[in-house]
């Protein structure tokens, strides 16, 4: 699916979508929609998700999701306030999300929901918990 | 020089451990231990198990995960041990110094004999950096 298809597949669940060269799709989703716009791809025979990663912005926190649409990559992003860090699992419309979102877990302290296997990922045994080493407000 | 001192200095013993090295100076570490190095016509062998060993080469910045291993794997070589740091990162935490996980550098937490520097340095260096710490086990 090249950069326009996509584009136009997730218009309807998301704002902000932006074509960036002839691979690259940026679009902003919420929390209401993003668990349809990730179904709709699934839907629509795009099937890998290449990664989720976490970028703290300080109040929030931008969830963003890569998908690999063959010709192009979507990056879906939602933004999450750091007063309600909370999101639904991705891992029953695509199951390999099993791993980022642990990572997201244990990083950046997102609360993932209804996660199969919300144990640590990365970090060592002794380390504490509710400290969240990716987080802007770690670093001194 | 009793016989032990004698044989000891003759044939060290050493365990490699990386506590969590990028594996460049790990490639290295084992280059000195094929043909073209060949560090056994020193009599040097690379063991398996801390107690059959002499010198512990440790490679790669000390992580909070592995400090207690290592710690472990230290106290389980018998005396007496000398510790060889291969590659900046057991010296000064290289590239990895300030990440959250990194509780280095080495001579923090064991006492090192040798210091070999370099990113990753080459095995005549390793090499060079054990020999002149194998005088250092004479009881």
């Amino acid at each position: 699916m090249n950069a326009n298809e996509v584009a136009q597949l997730i218009k309807r669940y998301a704002d902000d979508v932006k074509i960036a060269g002839v691979r690259q799709v940026f679009a902003t989703t919420d929390k209401e929609r993003y668990i349809e716009a990730l179904t709709a791809l699934r839907d629509n025979d795009l099937k890998h998700l290449t990664t989720i990663t976490g970028v703290d912005r300080g109040d929030s926190i931008d969830v963003i999701y890569h998908i690999h649409c063959g010709e192009s990559l979507l990056n879906l992003k939602l933004s999450v306030p750091k007063t309600d860090l909370e999101i639904e699992t991705v891992t029953d419309i695509f199951p390999g999300a099993t791993l980022y979102e642990r990572e997201l877990m244990e990083m950046l302290g997102v609360q993932v929901k209804g996660h199969p296997d919300p144990r640590r990922l990365f970090l060592s045994e002794d380390w504490p918990t509710g400290k969240f080493p990716l987080r802007k407000e770690v670093k001194k | 020089m009793g016989l032990l001192n004698y044989f000891r200095q003759k044939s060290p013993w050493i365990l490699h451990y990386n506590t969590g090295a990028c594996n460049g100076c790990d490639i290295e570490v084992v280059a000195s231990l094929t043909p073209r190095y060949d560090v056994e016509r020193l009599g040097i062998v690379k063991k398996g198990s801390p107690r059959h060993a002499d010198i512990l080469v440790v490679t790669g910045a000390v992580t909070r995960q592995s400090k207690d291993r290592l710690l472990r794997i230290y106290e389980q070589i018998p005396e007496p041990k000398v510790v060889v740091a291969v590659g900046n990162c057991p010296i000064s935490n290289c590239v990895f110094n300030g990440c959250y996980n990194v509780v280095g550098p080495l001579d923090k937490h064991v006492p090192v004999d040798v210091y070999v520097p370099g990113c990753p340095p080459m095995p005549e260096a390793i090499i060079d950096g054990v020999l002149k710490v194998i005088p250092r086990l004479k009881r």
